[in-house]
């Protein structure tokens, strides 16, 4: 088997960037969009959608539904972008060869997400490495790009979408192949989509960090255990569909950030599960979320999940090790995934130019009693939810005080509770009326007034990234309704103001990350939003 | 410390033991006394069917009763408690139905409140499912009257069936996978939970109604039941938004439609020595 290698979209060697892989990329993304009936309409649409205009039919969510299920063919974009999610019932779904669409297939908010979506992109590499060999390149060698914003640190550069994706127009002197002219002579960017609102230059590095992430001692919290780890909470029942596609407890921090609060960044059709894959940046984004997963399991040396031996026979590993996932192929065959399958990346016929990480703190918080005996959290309880507040509706930003116990209690300080205390800071019940167009920055214990920046370590809990709540908030069958929930390990932040903070009168800011954008018609609200300690 | 107060924790000058296995798996799932009264109920309905009620006069039809092998039919007045009873431990066999839901209320809340927001949750879900069993069960007993059991059984199948493809069926469903974080304030809590689990018992009527129904009429035979609980068992685990799964909930239906035709058909057979004549049992 020969191994391609993915490498950095943002690196020297082409002035303009369009190295080789972006070239045949482009050129095969042409091929699957002219595979795609009715792209340009659909894109049209969904633009309206977002921006609150009106649809030519009044009901957009139908209109895309309309065109979307004539995307049948697996070689096409449209087909590959709705294994991703659809708007098309499943009564509607195409078929080909024989063999019905197997669709709306993604898995979030757990710790599937990680392996799913590289068996995902590999199923994708395939049709692409397919499209490269019709046009007579190097098919073999070819290997999905990686946009590498999560390198900011060593060039800010990196937080723009890589050049090749930036412009509907091709500079001069580029040439992909099977790309025809325009009537002005100009060459159409295949790579480009008229959606995206970002990412904005004015939006911090946050939503590009994945330092949080990597810094987890856990790749996954045993089910419903509530805590924070780097791939999500385990599902110990592998046939539960429901809590596999939406509705499970516990999203994965590099799931929330940098994953999803990129999808939010860049926005427009990578806002929404049903349209993100259009958009050829979710490929070379995921692509850099897969490696970040290397550098978890490897360059940090946390392997992958029950690699050390601990915790086999358990329900978890029955689930990780059974959980199928199904892919259809042109051929009209379905190749089925398990976990197990996708660990060792040169097996499925890739490998990175690096999976160094990023630059991390010298000294790493110190992992939660517990780690060294269990990776999974068995022996852990829940965390207790001690103060809240909510409902509450952001816009922009937004102030509150979560608040528990009596008057007398107030002033209680944290040394009145274990010095092994873990905190966490939950989000319940996010919903939203329209698709998110921000993430939030999430302050804790900074006085009212005071400046909230990013930099403030001492005070900056995270970002809260709300890619997929629109999802989970529709009540029209197609969801519970009740929203998404999100949780940030704020055991940091509670230590560094041990000597002020007051855990039952705690104060919680938000501030929008992209307050440029029209957030009013968004409808964001938090049912409620608690500080917990375990 | 008012009423509405979360508790404080410990100080560190009395550090909390560490958890023993037991203690851990209960506080895991402080929804584990619904499946004891799952199993109650289960036990409840294959006693009844076991041991059975005598045979009374159909209401309504003015033709001969007949013993439904021990299992009281719908439409006989003598078996009214024991019909009762028979719906209480129906509702009770559907209970693992919530257990994730009231599992998350729980373990969303102060440990000392878990009991409770437990209680108040399946309450407000049984107070409709009561509420509907008692219309569920004049229906039924209206419709037996009116057509005897085994068209009344094969109405509600055809109704069951249809009902599966209907969109408020299918948001009923979606909903049931619903959540809540209850408020921390005592006070609060209790009022969410119940309002909470009023909803979960409304989109869960609305869900499972015909099958409930269907149930009944069957004379709340255990193997129907089973198999019904099997098949809203399965919608759970399935992704209704994705995947409604209706042809072969539709299947399970039909067949379990003439599971109880047939059952109720023998047992009838058995009981009288003859069989019943279709439409007026």
């Amino acid at each position: 088997m020969i191994v391609a290698t993915r490498r950095a979209a943002w690196r020297s060697g082409s002035p303009d960037g369009w190295h080789d892989d972006f070239i045949w990329y482009a050129a095969a993304i042409h091929q699957m969009k002219a595979l795609t009936p009715g792209l340009d309409d659909f894109l049209q649409i969904l633009q309206d959608a977002l921006a609150g205009l009106p649809t030519p039919g009044g009901d957009p969510v139908a209109e895309l539904a309309a065109i979307a299920q004539q995307w049948g063919d697996p070689m096409s974009l449209g087909y590959q972008s709705q294994v991703h999610g659809t708007f098309v019932d499943k009564a509607d779904w195409p078929s080909h060869n024989g063999q019905q669409a197997l669709w709306r297939e993604c898995a979030h908010n757990h710790w599937f997400f990680l392996p799913w979506h590289r068996a995902y992109l590999v199923e994708f590499e395939e049709v692409v490495r397919a499209h490269i060999a019709q046009l007579g390149g190097p098919a073999e060698e070819w290997a999905l790009p990686y946009w590498n914003f999560t390198d900011h640190a060593a060039d800010s550069a990196r937080l723009a979408l890589p050049l090749p994706l930036q412009g509907d127009t091709l500079p001069a002197g580029v040439v992909v192949p099977g790309v025809p002219p325009r009537a002005d002579g100009t060459f159409p960017n295949p790579l480009f989509n008229p959606t995206r609102l970002g990412p904005d230059p004015n939006s911090g590095t946050e939503w590009a960090t994945a330092t949080t992430a990597l810094l987890r001692p856990h790749y996954a919290n045993q089910e419903d255990t509530g805590r924070v780890s780097f791939g999500g909470g385990v599902l110990e029942d592998p046939n539960n569909a429901a809590l596999f596609h939406r509705t499970s407890n516990e999203i994965g921090q590099l799931d929330a950030q940098p994953h999803g609060s990129t999808h939010n960044e860049v926005n427009g059709a990578m806002a929404l599960f049903e349209t993100a894959a259009l958009d050829p940046v979710f490929w070379i984004h995921h692509s850099n979320v897969d490696r970040l997963w290397e550098t978890y399991a490897h360059d940090l040396g946390h392997g992958y999940p029950f690699q050390a031996g601990a915790g086999s026979g358990t329900q978890a590993h029955q689930s990780w090790t059974t959980k199928e996932f199904r892919f259809r192929r042109a051929d009209g065959t379905t190749r089925t995934w398990k976990s197990p399958d996708v660990l060792i990346i040169k097996n499925l016929g890739y490998e990175y130019d690096t999976t160094a990480a990023p630059p991390l703190p010298a000294v790493t918080p110190t992992p939660p009693a517990g780690s060294g005996i269990d990776p999974f959290g068995v022996a852990e309880g829940a965390p207790e939810p001690l103060a809240e507040a909510g409902p509450v509706s952001p816009a922009e930003d937004l102030e509150v005080t979560l608040s528990g116990g009596g008057d007398a209690d107030q002033e209680v300080g944290v040394d009145a509770f274990p010095d092994s205390a873990r905190w966490v800071l939950r989000f319940d019940g996010i919903r939203s009326g329209n698709p998110t167009r921000t993430s939030y920055h999430v302050f804790i214990g900074l006085p009212p007034g005071a400046e909230a920046d990013p930099a403030d370590t001492e005070h900056y809990a995270g970002l809260l990234s709300l890619f997929g709540v629109r999802e989970a908030s529709r009540d029209d069958g197609t969801s519970a309704g009740d929203g998404q929930r999100r949780q940030l390990d704020v055991t940091e932040q509670v230590s560094a103001q041990a000597a002020t903070f007051r855990p039952l009168a705690a104060q919680v800011r938000l501030t929008a990350t992209n307050p440029g954008r029209d957030l009013s018609g968004v409808q964001l609200s938090i049912e409620r939003i608690t500080l917990e300690f375990a | 410390m008012s009423s509405a107060v979360a508790p404080i924790p410990a100080p560190r000058s009395t550090p909390a033991a560490a958890p023993r296995r037991w203690q851990l798996r209960r506080e895991r799932h402080p929804e584990w006394w619904l499946w004891v009264v799952a199993v109650a109920g289960g036990w409840v309905l294959v006693s009844e069917f076991l041991v059975g009620v005598p045979a009374a006069p159909a209401a309504g039809s003015g033709h001969g009763g007949h013993v439904h092998g021990g299992a009281p039919s719908i439409g006989a007045p003598v078996g009214l408690w024991t019909h009762a009873v028979a719906w209480l431990a129906m509702i009770a066999v559907m209970v693992p139905l919530i257990t994730a839901n009231v599992r998350f209320a729980a373990r969303r809340s102060p440990r000392r409140a878990r009991a409770a927001v437990t209680r108040n949750v399946v309450a407000g879900w049984a107070i409709v499912w009561v509420g509907a069993a008692i219309g569920l069960g004049v229906g039924g007993w209206l419709l037996i009257g009116v057509f005897g059991d085994l068209l009344a059984i094969a109405l509600l199948t055809v109704a069951a069936v249809g009902w599966q493809h209907a969109p408020l069926k299918r948001r009923s469903l979606a909903r049931c996978h619903g959540v809540l974080a209850p408020p921390l304030d005592r006070r609060r809590s209790r009022r969410a939970c119940r309002g909470y689990g009023v909803g979960l018992g409304r989109d869960c009527v609305l869900s499972c109604w015909p099958l409930m129904a269907l149930m009944a009429v069957a004379a709340h035979n255990p193997l129907v039941v089973a198999s019904t609980v099997g098949v809203a068992w399965y919608e759970r685990v399935r992704r209704p938004h994705h995947d409604p799964a209706t042809r072969e909930t539709s299947v399970a239906i039909v067949v379990i439609g003439v599971l109880a035709l047939v059952s109720v058909y023998l047992i009838a057979h058995l009981g009288n020595g003859s069989p019943p004549v279709p439409g007026s049992t």
